[in-house]
């Protein structure tokens, strides 16, 4: 699962690649040269892209005549999200704990 | 996706009811810092030093500190006591007119490599493994 969340990190983390896969997961089946023309990237520059997304889970490819269609997998952000969710929980809990030790450490000594 | 999800990276910032140097001495202190992060902490920290966690679950994340700044910045990367990834930690101290602001965040840095982790137990086994076989061969 580990290496799954960094392969989807790294694919998200590059700002043309997150808006080819917004892009995917709006219009559903599509072809690079369809992407393409929607965006400022040549075909070939969407295509790469589009595998690195492909690698790490998000979008799944089917072969439509010459070209691949493309369509979003959402469910591969699930273990991104659910990193993100406990790691925010813990220092939700932590953050509360200092308050409430500095709370008591600043109260004078009954 | 949302923004908030692009990047491996969580923040969280508080207002607390205490002096900067309150705060300072809550992160860099042992016991103090034992008292709120969950789990018992040993912390050498200087720019290099070392440390772990003991989180309550009896799992051991090690510590390596990067930058320190005293009274206003302190850095460190751990690695997951059970699961999870290696992350950088970052902590920002600064005054308030009342009080002070502490924000944290964590940055994922990458999964935690578990078979560089296992290895020395694995081998560590496999080598008393091999002194049982020579112990019986002798018999």
């Amino acid at each position: 699962m580990n290496r799954h969340v960094d392969a989807v990190f790294d694919a998200l983390g590059d700002a043309t690649r997150r808006r080819l896969f917004d892009a995917v997961a709006s219009t559903g089946p599509v072809t690079a040269t369809e992407l393409a023309g929607d965006l400022p990237v040549t075909r070939q520059a969407v295509t790469k892209h589009l595998v690195v997304l492909a690698e790490a889970g998000l979008v799944t490819a089917t072969r439509s005549g010459r070209e691949n269609r493309y369509q979003a997998v959402p469910e591969a952000l699930d273990d991104a999200r659910i990193w993100l969710d406990e790691v925010g929980q813990r220092w939700d809990a932590r953050l509360r704990a200092l308050r409430r030790h500095l709370g008591a450490a600043s109260e004078p000594a009954p | 996706m949302s923004d908030e999800h692009d990047e491996p990276v969580v923040t969280r910032s508080v207002e607390l009811d205490a002096t900067v140097d309150e705060v300072w001495t809550a992160l860099t202190d042992d016991v103090e810092r034992s008292a709120w992060l969950g789990g018992d902490s040993t912390i050498d920290v200087r720019p290099g030093g070392r440390g772990q966690v003991v989180e309550p679950d009896g799992s051991v994340r090690r510590v390596e500190v990067g930058d320190v700044d005293p009274g206003r910045r302190l850095g460190w990367r751990w690695s997951p006591g059970t699961g999870g990834a290696i992350s950088d930690v970052e902590f920002v101290v600064e005054p308030l007119p009342r009080g002070a602001r502490l924000t944290v965040t964590e940055r994922r840095v990458g999964a935690y490599d578990v078979h560089a982790a296992t290895a020395p137990a694995v081998i560590g086994r496999l080598l008393d493994l091999e002194l049982l076989f020579l112990a019986r061969s002798r018999v």
